[in-house]
């Protein structure tokens, strides 16, 4: 493949398609945090026993599957 | 005789039936949600020791939550007022699709920034036991910053208020001083100040220790 080739290939690429590997970045991203959010839920539940700790919990475990669940459909529609 | 049914009446107070403990309980989770907690039973930390009772637990007055959840509100209307800016800025050309990402992406965020700054109010505390004081801390994600002190360490408690909102709503900054090597706590934005003040120094009383200068 020519440099050429690989330029025009590159011009071809819309803004959308740019905006798309920056969305995925940026959920793929997002998920990593959902995920420390179960532990620092869990980190800060270790710390003090109060009663509302496994709804929050619950909480953050939904939070991070439905970040998953985003990042899953921004993938497929987008 | 009248005694007699205040004798009765006495002893149901002080044996509560299954079903009060278990309105107790569910009661528990909404009062745990108050920022200032006295001898609350069902909650436990860390570092307890076993014959350790949590006589207060404070958190930050619920008025300090107001900006936040100001901000929460006009974040989760935001997308309400998009149609009205549609056609100054070209919206019509962003696919369906984006759209609706960009939209669902706007409420994850919307909650992540609501549980962030719940989490950060509910469980920064403070807490004082019959034996110390302790001033639980978590900043950012994963760092948390937990100081106590003795109650025989402490040289002096008061406490200050000011302003508007900490008169209108009952709440202030505490100041506890401690013996040099240890850290000096503040207790800052809790409810009722002077109470807590109160609390500490009776505490201290208790133990037969004498606050610096005072003389007994």
């Amino acid at each position: 493949m020519s440099f050429d080739e690989i330029f025009t290939g590159l011009l071809r690429i819309q803004l959308w398609d740019i905006v798309k590997i920056l969305l995925e970045i940026g959920l793929l991203i997002y998920v990593i945090f959902a995920l420390i959010v179960i532990r620092q839920v869990d980190l800060m539940g270790h710390v003090i026993g109060i009663k509302l700790t496994p709804i929050l919990r619950l909480l953050a475990v939904v939070h991070f599957f439905v970040s998953i669940g985003i990042f899953l459909l921004a993938l497929f529609i987008l | 005789m009248p005694d007699v049914f205040v004798a009765k009446e006495k002893e149901r107070q002080l044996k509560p039936t299954i079903q009060d403990e278990r309105k107790g309980s569910f009661l528990s989770g909404f009062k745990s949600l108050s920022a200032f907690l006295e001898q609350p039973k069902w909650v436990t930390f860390e570092t307890q020791n076993s014959d350790e009772e949590i006589i207060l637990l404070l958190r930050k007055h619920v008025i300090t939550n107001f900006l936040w959840l100001t901000l929460a509100v006009l974040l989760f209307f935001a997308p309400f007022f998009i149609p009205f800016f549609t056609p100054i800025f070209n919206l019509h050309s962003i696919p369906l699709r984006f759209q609706f990402i960009g939209l669902t992406l706007w409420y994850l965020f919307t909650f992540s920034f609501v549980f962030q700054n719940f989490l950060n109010w509910y469980y920064n505390v403070y807490i004082v036991t019959n034996r110390r004081v302790i001033d639980v801390d978590f900043f950012s994600l994963l760092y948390k910053h937990i100081s106590d002190a003795p109650l025989e360490r402490i040289q002096d408690v008061s406490y200050s208020m000011g302003g508007v909102p900490s008169a209108f709503f009952d709440y202030g900054n505490v100041f506890i001083q401690t013996a040099a090597e240890v850290p000096n706590f503040e207790f800052l934005a809790v409810p009722s100040p002077d109470r807590v003040v109160k609390t500490i120094t009776q505490l201290m009383e208790e133990r037969g220790i004498v606050l610096k200068g005072k003389t007994t």
